[in-house]
């Protein structure tokens, strides 16, 4: 048995020998394809390989994707960007869903002077003093705010509520933000609660909730407790609204919502298959989606996935070269760029400075029903 | 001889590791680096659980608790004042925290000191749970950590976690605590006191009558291996240079866990291997996922694939080696050498009331297990207690020899009242005894299972265990334990036997090594518990010279509870009946025999008129 095995494993550790090629341009890809946030990862991974498909030639040469899973795990994180670049040698990095994720991978790339551009971890402290990792996405604090700016100026609520996941870095800090912009402009938080991750009745919460009498409740949840919520909510005949963020931007909602989800809104980025205006690489990245997963819409997550390998083409075709460094350069750059999510420009910080989007669910339908300038 | 050899390759094969390290960052991509760095910290997380569980027997779930506390502690001190300042956005930071900082290597050092002080506080209240119990416990506490993490975020930043910790963590460093863990647990280990660890994992009960306090032992291997845990736990989050309280989650516990079952539960060598394979595998074992192409066939990567790999090949070690690789062995160069004969050494040497019990009364709720019972028993008497099944003798050594309180009356040992006094304390007064079922530490050597028991006369504190080179009394002490231990083992004729595991021993053997154990401690009156059980006539002939002779060579004063007629008759001096509890008679032989209420409590009514008539 034993000697099966070992012979097992030679014929495995033979298969694992890979060739180099300098004429190619590497892109590592890492990001949770496995463990509790591989539902947002795997559809980022999608989105990047599609636009992949889509442009397997930049400045004359062949990309190579190279795919690591980082299991949603810290160590495995910082242990698959060290693989990507010591290993394989890539020019750059696209990656990943989950902040705490990327701050683990971003302290290697960091240092092995290899550009990142991450798809939707908004921690504002992903790029802090960070030379080497850029991002798709906008930030937490721009996000809560514009929750709030819609929720004030657009519905004319003025009593709110948060609800927040204790546990999660995203949730405290979206609701935070939230918070904090909703007095600012003027309006009265009624309660501020928490829940933690894995919970499963939030019935107590959604009862004091219903005591305080908001208008309505910013719910920065992920989507597998926030349709819990939002269900529990209806069940208990809550009068107000729910706004959540983009966490809660997920193609299935409405089938596992059912009547319970109408009339939820949530945040996201300015993207959604159901815009009526869309520029023309959102119309293509929906056609060749559609054409590759005819059973699936394409979601926030896919377009960032997508959005992050437009970007890099953008930088390494202004430098003129995969060079890591020069990448870098050119992506600090990026001004204007047509994405799948709207315009483009990344800004001192290294975020993506993008219109933010507003999706309703009318008619157990996604509606994309328009753009918000977010009063920071 | 063969020690100077095995020392002399220890430190070649270190200084040439060492070499290996110092040439590492030159021969290998920083990739593999960086593995090299994970082995070493999930090998001293691995030790310090298996110091915990592997080898003292505790079933704790909570080491990724520890590391959390250990982390943060570290984080939180080598942290700039300025990247505090920045990080802090959701709350702001205590002010006094700001400014605290530290070196790394004091910050280690308060990591670990800091879990094991939170060890410290939950092994009090928990160890006295045990097996599942305490399971559950550790694992509630970590999860306790975790969220009191997440809920003061004024303190740790809360769910944002921390990042930009410096790298500090270097191969060096990470190493170079391995080592000084491995040069501690192994000294240890090797130490009476690790012989002491490993007899409470294998029979908490004889431990106690070995004289071991087993609770104050579990405390501290508790806290030393929770000590381990925060070390661990510092190490990483200066690798990973960025922690958050989600990282703590049971999950990691397991990743530990799985290490120490995959190495062998109780071998130091095992965690070793262990974390070796368990680290690199996980990241070799990448490939798999990635598409390959075998003879013009393609197969596309999985994601996921490798933990699918890697699962089936933990099912086969579980299934074709339960005990895991090492299972309880470990690493030593003489596998490498024949067997060099042991050498044992030879010689050495040394009218009043010894116990007396007073209206002594056992109640089990309504039940009186024993009722009113006084006897006394004299220097050097051998005493017999007889009585037919469920009379209440057992009953009757375990209140003696403390292993429960009595409900009232008085026992006086040596004019001392010990009543209500623990085993391992009535042992330090100078009482041992045997057990009805035996209860060897059925893990170790012969030689160990004496040693153990032998422990109560060591001066030496375990800590000073930990570094014997400068402590050399561990060293001195073992030494002499040793050779008084193999004195007793040739005294009762089993120093054949001496590096035998005890429980592979024949069953005499295993009786007399039960007695050798108890003698050890050096008592002055012994409790047997029917050792002539499962013994042939021939057997128990013998049985009784060799009681006379403990007797008189170890001036002992015997009290032996015992079902064969014939032994109890012939050895005893004088015997004391109880029967349900009650003491129905005492006296010599000849008139226990002539006694009808003993006829009638063995034989029943009628035999005992159809006897006197």
């Amino acid at each position: 048995m034993r000697k099966i095995l070992a012979a097992l494993m030679l014929v495995l550790m033979l298969c694992s020998v890979a060739a180099a090629d300098d004429e190619v341009i590497k892109v590592g890809v890492y990001n949770c394809l496995t463990g509790q946030n591989a539902f947002g990862g795997q559809l980022e991974l999608e989105g990047t390989q599609l636009a992949h498909t889509l442009n397997p030639e930049i400045i004359g040469k062949k990309v190579e994707l190279i795919i690591v899973d980082n299991k949603s795990d810290k160590v495995e994180a910082a242990n698959a960007v060290t693989r990507l670049i010591e290993n394989d040698k890539v020019n750059a990095i696209i990656g990943t869903y989950g902040s705490s994720l990327a701050m683990a991978g971003g302290e290697v790339a960091e240092k092995a002077g290899i550009p990142v551009i991450g798809t939707s971890c908004t921690n504002p402290l992903v790029t802090l003093d960070k030379k080497f990792y850029f991002r798709s996405c906008f930030i937490d604090p721009f996000q809560g705010a514009g929750a709030a700016t819609y929720a004030f100026k657009n519905l004319g609520f003025k009593r709110a509520a948060t609800l927040v996941d204790m546990s999660n870095d995203y949730s405290v800090g979206l609701g935070k933000f939230f918070r904090d912009s909703f007095k600012k402009m003027g309006g009265e938080i009624v309660s501020s609660l928490f829940y933690q991750s894995g919970d499963t009745d939030f019935t107590a919460q959604l009862t004091a909730l219903i005591d305080a009498q908001p208008d309505i409740v910013f719910l920065p949840a992920y989507f597998a407790e926030g349709a819990i919520v939002l269900k529990q909510a209806k069940e208990l005949g809550a009068k107000f609204r729910f706004i959540g963020a983009d966490a809660m931007d997920n193609p299935e909602i409405v089938t596992l919502g059912g009547d319970a989800v109408e009339g939820f809104l949530h945040t996201t980025f300015a993207y959604d298959p159901s815009m009526p205006e869309m520029n023309e690489t959102a119309k293509k990245f929906t056609e060749e989606w559609n054409k590759i997963h005819p059973d699936k819409a394409p979601n926030v997550n896919c377009a960032l996935g997508y959005d992050c390998y437009i970007m890099l083409k953008d930088a390494i075709e202004r430098a003129g070269s995969a060079d890591p460094a020069k990448i870098r350069d050119a992506l600090e750059t990026i001004k204007d760029l047509p994405t799948v999510t709207g315009m483009t420009t990344i800004n001192a910080t290294h975020d993506a400075e993008k219109d933010m989007g507003i999706v309703e669910i009318r008619n157990g339908k996604k509606t994309f029903i328009g753009i918000v300038q977010p009063e920071v | 001889m063969s020690k100077i050899r095995n020392l002399i390759l220890t430190i070649a094969a270190v200084i040439l590791f060492a070499l290996f390290l110092e040439k590492a960052p030159e021969l290998l991509n920083g990739y593999w680096l960086r593995i090299l760095n994970l082995i070493a910290i999930n090998a001293i997380l691995a030790l310090s659980l298996n110091l915990i569980y592997g080898i003292t027997g505790m079933f704790s779930l909570g080491h990724a608790g520890f590391m959390a506390i250990g982390a943060y502690v570290s984080a939180l001190l080598v942290l700039s004042p300025a990247q505090k300042q920045a990080m802090w956005i959701l709350e702001d930071i205590y002010p006094w925290l700001l400014n605290v900082n530290a070196p790394f290597v004091i910050s280690l050092i308060l990591a670990g000191l800091v879990a094991a002080f939170f060890g410290l506080l939950v092994a009090l209240p928990v160890l006295r749970l045990g097996g599942d119990y305490l399971g559950i416990a550790t694992l509630g506490f970590a999860e306790i950590i975790r969220i009191l993490i997440t809920n003061t975020a004024r303190l740790t930043n809360g769910s944002l976690g921390l990042k930009g910790i410096p790298a500090y963590t270097t191969l060096f460093m990470s190493w170079s605590c391995l080592g000084i863990v491995l040069l501690c647990v192994v000294c240890m280990l090797r130490s009476n006191f690790g012989g002491v660890l490993r007899a409470v994992r294998d029979d908490e009960v004889a431990a106690r009558m070995m004289g071991i306090n087993t609770f104050k032992v579990k405390v501290i291997a508790f806290t030393l291996g929770c000590f381990g845990g925060g070390l661990g736990g510092a190490l990483m989050g200066n690798l990973i240079t960025t922690i958050d309280p989600r990282m703590f989650m049971i999950t990691q516990t397991y990743n530990i866990l799985m290490i120490i079952v995959v190495g062998g539960l109780g071998s130091v060598t095992g965690s070793i291997i262990g974390s070796v394979l368990v680290t690199t595998m996980l990241e070799w074992l990448r490939f798999v996922e990635n598409p390959i192409t075998i003879f013009n066939i393609n197969i596309p990567g999985i994601p996921g694939m490798r933990m699918v790999i890697f699962s089936l090949l933990l099912i086969a070690v579980i299934i074709f080696r339960r005990e895991g690789i090492m299972g309880m062995r470990e690493f030593s160069w003489n596998i490498f050498f024949p067997k060099a004969k042991p050498k044992i050494k030879k010689p050495r040497e040394k009218s009043e009331t010894v116990l007396e019990l007073k209206d002594v009364k056992l109640q089990f709720g309504g039940l009186a297990a024993i009722d009113n019972l006084s006897f006394e028993i004299k220097r050097g008497q051998i005493i017999g207690l007889i009585g037919p099944n469920g009379a209440g003798k057992t009953s009757a050594f375990n209140v003696i020899s403390g292993f429960y309180k009595p409900t009232s009356g008085t026992i006086k040992f040596l004019g001392k009242s010990i009543g209500g006094m623990r085993p391992d304390q009535v042992c330090r007064e100078g009482m041992s005894r045997t057990f009805q079922n035996i209860r060897l530490f059925g893990n170790q050597t012969v030689l160990q299972n004496v040693m153990i028991g032998s422990r109560i006369r060591q001066k030496y504190s375990w800590w000073q265990t930990l570094a014997p080179f400068i402590f050399t009394d561990v060293i001195q002490e073992d030494a002499a334990i040793k050779a008084g231990a193999l004195d007793l083992l040739t005294q009762l004729g089993l120093e054949e036997f001496a590096d035998e595991k005890a429980s592979a021993l024949p069953y005499g053997a295993q009786r007399r090594l039960e007695i050798a154990r108890a003698l050890a401690t050096r008592p002055e009156f012994l409790l047997l518990d029917e050792p002539a059980a499962g013994m042939n006539p021939q057997e128990s002939e013998e049985l009784m010279n060799f009681i006379r002779r403990l007797r008189d060579e170890f001036n002992l004063t015997i009290l032996l509870i015992e079902h064969d007629m014939k032994v109890v008759m012939n050895v005893c001096d004088y015997i004391q009946v109880l029967d349900q509890g009650v003491h129905i008679a005492q006296g010599t032989p000849a008139e226990i025999k002539a006694n009808p209420r003993v006829v009638e409590a063995y034989l029943g009514a009628g035999a005992a008129e159809g006897g006197a008539a």
